[in-house]
């Protein structure tokens, strides 16, 4: 036992115990070093490694249209597929394009192809334009794989592309060529490398996805993405509008509500296993939740909608017109049944359309193609003259059918001359009848007190140059030049007077018309019905008075009394239904051409008409049809029969009660 | 006076006796554990423990595992949601309808071809 002891107290056995001490605490001062002093460097740095962050994309509202079942969708949204293949992966790709082509309906041929030349691509782009001394460098390199393209030609222009079965060592190449021209050695082996990342369809739906999934297929994987689809095709293509690219809204509701439609992407961050798979149990994950998109439901009803469209591409069609717009309005609150245009497009093929240079169609005219509208806009002269107290509407006037003014001949297309009601100036829409309506409110003169009144009349009360304001993008103003305009002269306002000199758009003219012909009152034309955000909240649209007193009530008897004139007097064509008060004015308004002056032979036909029952149902009609070929006028011989169709049908599919003393 | 006699039996335990009593009784030997056993029962006991939070740790990530395929089946539902979604739609479209076979059938209503009662 001593010895044992003697044998620890002996100088080794301290010097080792002494050096293995010095060890340890070596290890302890390193230990507490690495998980102490530089704790949060090293944390920091594995969380960077370990932790990733995942944004988990917000759905994006959906668009809904009215119907008599409740709302039925426009525009949803589905997940579909972009299906891709790694070449290097696939050893047989006979077998692999045996088995996909049917599913993803393409040629196996093709599809071989394509799999077969990704793996040996053929010639390879490198660099474009080389100049002398690049292309003299790259012919002493002696290298059987380049091509100078265009060298042997006439051409100015040489391009450098390498043939991929003749490769030795890509490297190598690389290496040679990057010290050559403007192209790095990375970027051309990227080039250079059979691509990992193929994609051979788009657009697969979930279905045949899982389908192919299922197959366990070596090399093939997926890419999921929302797309926007429309049940419905065409249907208010222009009043929904599409998304882009890049997920932002273009016309229509989906750019006009695009903040509240496109909701909020939410965030996960988590510490992640080898697969990347979220271990969910860390105090460092952060988790926000996305906020989905808002619902949008519109007042527009499905069929009042695809009759609209219907009726407006059976008559563009048979009249060879360019195009034509109508709107249903209810006028006794500003809601919007129908908002049409012809021709269409479907808002899933928009790149289709942009590429064919065919933007136009995105256009919705109702709202956005201000033009003048031509005789259509006499009721609101002779509104404004009934108001002011100058126009008797059951008294004469003297029509002299056409008269100078500033050099200028004004014409009717009637021939009669004398003293006539002046009623008939809108039963058959007398352009001098207009203009003597415009004469009374400067005491027989067109005058600056003339112009003054006919102005205010136009602007301060029927708003036809303001924005409607409707939920829409892209709703453009028309033009009315003031009185003190300098190029507001005597024949300038006397064409105002019958529509010709400046422009307005159907939403305008729609909402104005509706006032006169609901009794006076002004409501802001509306098409979004409600909005439902993801959190529960709705937030329904109400109908917004603008202003109860816009014409007088027996203005608007007036008015109602010459529109229905003008089908039951005025028009060899006029539409008429039992049970129903039905009025309208038909415009024709020449084409400006680029000198100032009106084409003889193009012209915008309109209607604009109303259909009451006097039993609380009353909807506003206005019609557009541009440069329709057909002989006579454009707006009796095609945009009314557009309006008659329309109300017909309207007071069938809402079952409107007829009434009985209009029998 | 009394004396105590103590003997350390074969199994350490003293046996202790007195004089002129028959009490006799075993004293639990004064155990004491050397430094190598003391670190072995240390290192059972943090092993012990270590294996206590490791066990639990596992099931908490096998928790977060479960999650993962239920957000998946979740997602893929939701997917497939959508996509019947749409496929009712279409089936309900206007043009698929207006286009339908039955729909070619129909005849228009005329005033003449209803009878009312009363």
């Amino acid at each position: 036992m001593s010895n044992y002891y003697q044998e620890l107290n002996s100088g080794r056995t301290k010097a080792i115990f002494i050096v293995f001490s010095f060890v340890l605490v070596v290890f302890l001062i390193q230990l507490f070093r690495l998980q102490v002093v530089d704790y949060d460097t090293y944390r920091s740095q594995a969380l960077a490694s370990q932790q990733k962050k995942f944004t988990i994309p917000a759905v994006r509202g959906e668009i809904y249209l009215d119907s008599k079942d409740g709302p039925t969708p426009l525009v949803l949204n589905e997940t579909r597929h972009i299906v891709w293949v790694d070449p290097t992966f696939i050893t047989s790709p006979d077998e692999v394009a045996k088995d996909l082509a049917p599913i993803l309906k393409r040629s196996e041929r093709d599809l071989k192809e394509q799999i077969e030349g990704a793996l040996s691509p053929g010639l390879i782009f490198i660099d474009e334009n080389l100049n002398g001394a690049e292309i003299e460098a790259i012919e002493n390199l002696n290298i059987d794989a380049l091509k100078l393209t265009g060298k042997d030609s006439d051409e100015k222009q040489v391009d450098l592309y390498v043939d991929f079965t003749k490769i030795d060592s890509t490297i190598d190449i690389a290496q040679k060529l990057s010290a050559i021209i403007d192209v790095s050695e990375n970027s051309i082996i990227s080039k250079l490398s059979p691509t990992q990342y193929l994609e051979i369809a788009r657009d697969v739906n979930l279905q045949d996805a899982t389908t192919i999934e299922e197959m366990e297929l070596k090399g093939v994987g997926f890419v999921e993405y929302s797309k926007r689809v429309y049940p419905e095709d065409q249907l208010a293509a222009q009043l929904v509008g599409f998304v882009n690219t890049d997920g932002e809204g273009q016309y229509g509701i989906e750019q006009y509500y695009s903040d509240e439609i496109k909701g909020v992407d939410g965030q996960f961050k988590a510490v992640t296993d080898t697969r990347g798979v979220p271990l969910r149990a860390s105090d460092d994950n952060i988790l926000i939740d996305p906020v989905d998109g808002a619902k949008v439901s519109l007042t527009v009803d499905r069929s009042v909608q695809a009759k609209a469209e219907d009726v407006l591409k059976n008559q563009v069609d048979k009249t060879g017109a360019e195009k034509g717009s109508a709107i249903v309005m209810d006028a006794n609150t500003g809601k919007i049944i129908a908002m049409a245009n012809y021709p269409s497009y479907v808002p899933s093929d928009y790149i289709k359309v942009a590429n064919a240079g065919n933007d136009n169609l995105f256009v919705n005219n109702a709202i956005s193609s201000p033009y003048e509208a031509g005789s259509i806009i006499k009721i609101f002269t002779v509104a404004t003259a009934i108001e002011q107290g100058v126009f008797d509407y059951e008294g004469d006037f003297y029509d002299p059918n056409q008269e100078v003014i500033d050099d200028f001949t004004v014409k009717n297309t009637t021939t009669f001359t004398g003293t006539r009601p002046t009623r008939e100036v809108i039963t058959y829409s007398l352009n001098t009848g207009a203009i003597y309506a415009l004469r009374q409110m400067g005491s027989g003169q067109i005058n600056n007190e003339a112009k003054q009144a006919l102005y205010e009349g136009f602007t301060d009360r029927f708003r036809l140059n303001q924005k409607t304001q409707i939920e829409l993008a892209n709703e453009i103003n028309g033009v009315i030049r003031e009185p003190d305009d300098p190029l507001s002269s005597t024949i300038g306002y006397a064409n105002m007077t019958f529509g010709q000199g400046f422009t307005v758009t159907q939403a305008q003219a729609a909402s104005a018309y509706a006032s006169i012909v609901n009794g006076g009152t002004h409501y802001s034309p509306y098409i979004v019905d409600n909005i439902e955000y993801s959190d529960g909240e709705v937030v329904s649209t109400e109908s917004k008075v603008i202003d109860t007193n816009v014409v007088s009530k027996s203005t608007s008897e007036a008015i109602r009394d010459l529109s229905e004139g003008v089908l039951t007097e005025g028009l060899s064509n006029g539409y008429q239904r039992s049970g129903y008060m039905i009025g309208g004015k038909t415009g024709s308004a020449q084409l400006p051409l680029p000198d100032g002056t009106y084409s003889d032979t193009q012209t915008i036909g309109s209607f604009m008409g109303f259909v009451d029952n006097n039993l609380g149902d009353n909807y506003v009609i206005i019609t557009r049809i541009d440069r329709p070929q057909i002989s006579g006028y454009a707006g009796s011989g095609a945009a009314l029969p557009m309006f008659a169709e329309i109300t017909d049908w309207l007071i069938d599919y809402y079952k409107l009660p007829p009434n009985e003393e209009l029998k | 006076m009394t004396y105590r006699t103590a003997a350390i039996s074969a199994g350490g335990q003293t046996r202790q006796s007195r004089k002129n009593r028959n009490t006799v009784s075993y004293v639990g030997a004064n155990t004491k554990l050397g430094p190598v056993s003391n670190l072995i029962v240390v290192s059972i006991l943090l092993a012990l423990i270590g294996l206590l939070y490791l066990t639990q740790i596992t099931k908490t990530s096998t928790y977060s595992y479960q999650l993962d395929t239920l957000q998946d089946q979740y997602n893929e539902d939701l997917k497939l949601n959508q996509a019947l979604k749409e496929d009712a739609a279409r089936l309900r479209s206007i043009k698929r309808v207006a286009n339908a076979d039955a729909t070619s059938t129909l005849v228009d209503i005329s005033e003449e071809t209803i009878e009312f009662k009363n």
